[in-house]
């Protein structure tokens, strides 16, 4: 589109403001391309285009327009973008126009000019508050077929594309001595003088533009424009080192302690945000804040008073002095303040055709426009204009032709944040609002028009007095800076609410389509209460939270109740100031980077052999390692562990937590933590340890090596390896302080593998230096610190999880990768082989050692047939209440073994034994499998779980039943000792 | 028995990256010991840490550093500390006036090392990092443990890079948080 044709498009055009005319921006308005100037929002360039209908109303499908200019609008929300990138509900108002922007419109069925969905409005006198509760209770099982599917497709706005959203989100912390919320002139003094101060300073604004009113104003400060006073303030923040200065960031929320959340729009702005965050979530630490948001404009509710050109008369002034917009070419302006006699001089200034000034206050106007005509004491009752405002019409039956009508009810202050600990603002009869109360989040101060401080002088001098405050409880000297010279105007408001004489219907929440007539059918059903006439009409929810509403419907329900407004109540503000998107509380956290892994030093030589990787916890672990010809997972395992319980494995096993244990009253610590003695554990020496939880239930298992007279390593599962060592630092620190017992983790630092299988002791025979790993000299149990291929200091214990004569090799981790080749090359001559996780646990199943399915918060050391375990020689966690009669019976489960009387059948873990024939319902219920897998040492299936007197009933037959699968196997009592019971490998 | 001696391999390969005006190494020549002791023992232990390394055990959030910069003790709790020096340092003589003075453990395979240096360094640590790392609040003499990204951290400055240090078997996922902060650098 050429400038010239651009020019033509852009009717609404006036001269001045702060765009940028040099810089054309095309974009896309329901399929229709448009064009639009850097500096532009979406809402700006619509006007600009004569675009007045933007939307439908959320329940009535109402034509509606643009009524702010900022983060309170109510109508224009559009879905932005498109495909993945579609967000539906994006204000149009604070939408920064980039080229190529694509928006449309939402929530109508056919075009937007003719919905059909309109039908709705029609249907109005049936659908006011309170018709869902009152009309969908009968028949009753109709709502959950028709009504709530029929209600739940019509409801909603915008849609989302289903697909995942493309773009990156981060999050961040910051800290500063002041955080200044808010960027027009209370919060850009406040700024400067804490920066020049020497604060650190972080200043944010959700605009883009920082500056407030004045950009959109026409003030004057010592002579300057607003504008441009603001620009000259915002460049010297920018040279301060000190000071940080955010647009497009909106602290949403108050929290504990002077902690502030903050959305920065880091790349909403551009087209593609090219693999740089979107959005970033901060949280701000503060030692001070300085809440200086600003004021936001309410209505009045008059009849028909959403008519598209009906709009906040601030916002008229807005688009008419930043934007260079007009929002019509014959404005009419009803107000019940100053403030919108200020929109029509504005106006007039523009040589825009202003038709009336209608005043709800029966005075004299505050002064005289040329050719303007003036109704004090006028109301207006109604509008019309199908889709767009053509007339309006006045109680007095006079009416003005307007294609846009600016409405001021008055200001209310921003006082959102200053409620989000709870605080609750007090009501001002000067300025007809709320204002903060006393009980602010600690380190707050207010200034500005958020503080009820409507003028600019006022604005200012209120920064003045607080950033003053705030640098003096920072030890800091306030600069000596004169106030600017201002031009000033006060808004001088008389409360108007409502137009009583209305006719047709007065809205009072745009966006949830609440009018007058709902919030006295809240009031004649006796929905009094604030909070009550929220929930029932639905007022002041959504995306713009009531911010132009609340206050009006409060004042409604006020009059309909003939009490005062504080009487009535307000609600108070919750976080977020306005809406945060999921993925920006998310962050970077999706996908992969939502749990980090942890990797074994011996991972990059796994995946070069082609493992498969299983997640223990974060750990990632070899489940097996297939090779060339294996189609199935049981085919590797298989061979796996043939080949180990044949020759010589070795298996990764440094995730297991290992404890470094030092003091002189290590062994006296271990003893009250361990249910059995480690005191007299002989150095150089070994020893299972069972660890129970203060109720006398089973905790966790490993074992613990003594490596010197004060100095023990503890091994943990690798499940536990934290909860453990949470627990004993718990015992070390709060239990026995006294004890001198030092603990500090040492998983990472040991990479450590088991070597397994008949030829272990010859393969590690060839990598250890200058030690004799023979029975005689290195038993079973047995443990030292070594050196490994020549000087390398390692740790080897000789204990054994697969039953075979085994032992485990610590290096640290620096040479785990090595270790790992040197093991392997050593095994050449063995045949050794790798196995994972899955062989591991075959192995121990056949073995019959207790594993995390078998520990499973219930288990005693009884029920693993461990109970002689727990010494009475000493005291212990859990030793006592171990005691308990109730976990103390013979009929209690006891750890068993299972085989398939059918050998060819397979077993299934969680299968419930009952006794042959019975019926399988929970009174017959005797136990349960815990652990199964093909044995492939065997040649069939087997299995290990508790089952009651399972000591006692060794060969007897009962039924394995699963009723999830249907499936019942007929299974033998067995030794859960399927391999070498007598422990003869182990010890060889 | 094999011929092959073992070779060392850092937890990130020792690995440099230099990237909108940040730099990123792997810190490979660095031990650390983890030193502890019972409160009574202090006195006594600063003794010997005086004589044997020229530093001190620090306060709870602050570094001691010897007067030529290569010994740092980090303190990382009430009764326990650690020992960060040059691998150079790391001699017998050195290994037995630590176990010495206190309760002595190698930690240096548990930590990966990264220093972090550059103008836009801040932009990068602020993104993960909850600390307040300005210069007037955290000084050479201050560390702290803390959790970028989920993961445990220890951090420090060192003239004007900060030190980095992560559990080892976790670190390709802290430097891939760290690499993905510096993507994000405007």
């Amino acid at each position: 589109m050429s400038t010239e044709q651009s020019q033509r498009s852009q009717r609404n055009r006036v001269d001045g403001g702060l765009i940028d005319r040099s810089d054309t921006r095309t974009f896309e308005f329901n399929n229709k391309l448009l064009t639009g100037f850097a500096g532009d929002t979406l809402a700006s360039a619509l006007l600009a285009n004569g675009q007045r209908l933007v939307g439908r109303s959320f329940k009535y499908h109402r034509p509606r327009g643009i009524v702010s200019a900022g983060v309170e609008e109510a109508n224009a929300l559009v879905e932005l973008r498109s495909g993945n990138l579609t967000e539906p509900n994006t204000r149009a108002t604070v939408t920064e126009l980039f080229d190529g922007l694509v928006a449309k419109s939402q929530n109508h069925k056919g075009p937007l000019a003719f919905d059909v969905m309109a039908v709705n409005d029609a249907l109005a006198p049936f659908l006011s508050a309170g018709f869902y509760y009152k009309t969908f209770m009968w028949p009753k099982a109709f709502w959950e077929k028709l009504y709530e599917p029929v209600i739940r497709a019509a409801a909603g706005l915008g849609s989302l594309s289903g697909e995942e959203d493309p773009d990156v989100y981060d999050k961040g912390f910051i800290h500063c001595d002041v955080l200044v919320v808010g960027g027009g002139p209370a919060g850009l003094w406040s700024a400067l003088m804490a920066g020049r101060a020497g604060a650190r300073v972080v200043l944010a604004d959700e605009d883009f533009q920082l500056g407030g009113r004045l950009n959109a104003e026409t003030h004057t400060l010592n002579d300057q424009s607003g504008a441009s006073w603001a620009q000259q303030l915002i460049a010297e923040l920018e040279s301060l080192p000190n000071v940080r200065v955010m647009p497009r960031t909106t602290v949403y929320g108050a929290f504990d302690h002077g902690v502030y959340g903050a959305l920065e729009r880091k790349t909403d702005h551009l087209r593609l945000s090219e693999g740089k965050p979107r959005q970033v979530l901060w949280r701000v630490y503060t030692k001070r804040t300085v809440l200086a948001s600003g004021a936001t404009e309410r209505s009045i509710a008059f009849g028909n008073n959403d008519r598209p050109g009906v709009m906040l008369a601030g916002a008229v002034r807005t688009y008419l002095n930043r934007f260079a917009v007009t929002p019509g070419q014959h404005v009419a302006v009803f107000t019940n303040n100053n403030d919108g006699w200020q929109t029509a001089k504005d106006l007039v200034n523009k040589n825009i055709n202003v038709t009336a000034v209608i005043d709800s206050r029966d005075t004299d106007a505050p002064f005289e426009l040329n050719g303007v005509q003036a109704c004090m004491g006028a109301q207006v009752a109604s509008t019309s204009g199908r889709l767009g405002l053509k007339r309006i019409t006045l109680t007095s039956g006079k009416s003005f032709e307007a294609d846009c009508l600016a409405v001021s009810g008055g200001w209310s202050p921003n006082v959102h944040l200053t409620c989000h600990q709870r605080g609750r603002p007090v009501w001002n009869d000067t300025i007809a609002a709320f204002v903060p109360g006393a009980d602010l989040p600690s380190g707050m101060l207010v200034a500005g028009a958020a503080n009820g401080e409507l003028s600019l002088s006022d604005a200012l001098r209120s920064a003045q007095r607080v950033v003053n405050e705030v640098l003096n409880d920072l030890g800091l000297s306030a600069p000596a800076e004169a106030l600017p010279t201002t031009s000033d105007s006060t808004v001088d408001i008389t409360a108007f609410w409502h137009v009583k004489e209305s006719k047709g219907r007065a809205w009072v929440d745009w966006q949830n389509d609440v009018t007058t007539k709902d919030v006295a059918q809240a009031h004649l059903e006796g929905f009094h209460a604030v909070e009550h006439l929220k929930r029932y009409t639905t007022l002041g929810m959504a995306t713009d939270q009531g911010k132009t509403a609340n206050v009006l419907g409060l004042a409604i329900m006020a009059e309909y109740s003939g009490k005062s407004i504080p009487e009535t109540g307000t609600t108070i503000f919750r976080p977020p100031y306005t809406p945060v998107p999921i993925a920006a509380f998310a962050g970077r956290s999706r996908g992969k980077n939502f749990r980090p892994t942890r990797l074994t030093p011996s991972h990059d030589w796994a995946t070069e052999l082609g493992a498969q990787f299983v997640e223990v916890g974060p750990w990632l672990r070899a489940q097996w390692f297939p090779r060339a010809g294996e189609s199935h997972w049981r085919e590797s395992v298989d061979r796996e562990v043939l080949q180990t319980r044949a020759s010589v494995g070795i298996c990764d096993v440094t995730t297991l937590g290992k404890i470094d244990i030092q003091g002189a009253d290590a062994g006296v610590f271990l003893d009250r933590v361990y249910a059995n003695t480690f005191s007299s554990l002989a150095v150089g020496k070994v020893r299972y340890g069972l660890m129970l939880r203060e109720d006398g239930i089973a905790m966790d298992d490993g074992t613990t090596a003594r490596l010197g007279e004060h100095h023990y390593v503890m091994t943990t599962t690798t499940a536990n390896a934290v909860s453990v060592f949470r627990h004993m630092e718990f015992c070390r620190q709060c239990l026995w302080p006294n004890l001198d017992v030092h603990l500090i983790s040492a998983t990472d630092q040991w990479a450590q593998y088991a070597v397994a299988g008949p030829n272990s002791r010859s393969l590690l025979q060839k990598i250890v230096d200058d030690i004799d790993l023979s029975n005689e000299a290195f038993a079973f149990m047995a443990c030292a610190e070594i050196t490994v291929c020549g000087g390398t200091p390692a740790r080897l214990f000789r204990i054994s999880f697969s039953g075979e004569l085994a032992y485990e090799i610590a290096v640290p981790t620096r040479y785990g990768d090595s270790m790992i080749r040197e093991l392997m090359q050593a095994g050449e001559e063995f045949d050794v082989v790798p196995y994972g996780t899955e062989a591991l646990g075959v192995m121990r199943i056949e073995k019959g050692h207790a594993a995390g399915n078998e520990l499973i918060g219930t288990t005693t050391a009884a029920n693993i047939g461990l109970g002689r375990m727990v010494s009475k020689k000493k005291d212990s966690i859990g030793n006592v209440l171990s005691e308990r009669e109730g976990l103390n019976s013979e009929s209690d489960n006891r750890l068993v073994g299972f085989i398939p009387v059918d050998k060819s059948r397979e077993l299934q873990a969680g299968s419930h034994f009952v006794q042959t024939g019975h019926a399988v319902v929970t009174e017959n219920d005797q136990g349960w499998m815990s652990s199964v897998c093909y044995s492939p040492t065997l040649g069939h299936s087997i299995g290990i779980g508790y089952l009651q007197r399972g000591q006692d009933r060794m060969g007897e037959v009962l039924d394995a039943v699963s009723p999830l699968t249907d499936s019942s196997v007929a299974v033998e009592v067995v030794s859960p000792h399927f391999v070498d019971p007598e422990g003869e490998r182990l010890r060889g | 028995m094999v011929n092959n001696r073992l070779s060392p391999r850092p937890a990130l390969g020792g690995y440099e990256l230099t990237h909108a005006g940040i730099q990123v190494k792997e810190r490979v020549d660095t031990e650390v010991f983890s030193l502890a002791c019972r409160e009574s023992e202090k006195a006594s232990v600063n003794d010997g840490l005086q004589s044997s390394l020229g530093v001190v055990w620090p306060e709870v959030g602050s570094c001691s550093v010897s007067t030529d910069s290569s010994v740092r003790v980090l303190g990382l709790q009430r009764d326990q500390v650690f020992v960060v020096l040059n691998s150079s340092q790391v001699t017998d003589g050195l290994l037995n006036a630590l176990t010495n003075v206190a309760w002595c453990t190698q930690q240096s395979d548990s930590w990966a090392t990264l220093e972090i240096s550059g103008p836009n360094q801040y932009q990068v640590l602020e993104c993960t990092c909850p600390i307040d790392l300005s210069p007037s609040v955290f000084t050479e003499h201050h560390v702290a443990r803390t959790s970028m990204e989920h993961l445990s951290s220890i951090i420090y400055r060192n003239n004007d890079s900060f030190v980095l240090m992560t559990p080892t078997s976790s670190a390709r996922g802290f430097l891939h948080m760290i690499e993905e902060s510096i993507q994000f650098v405007d």
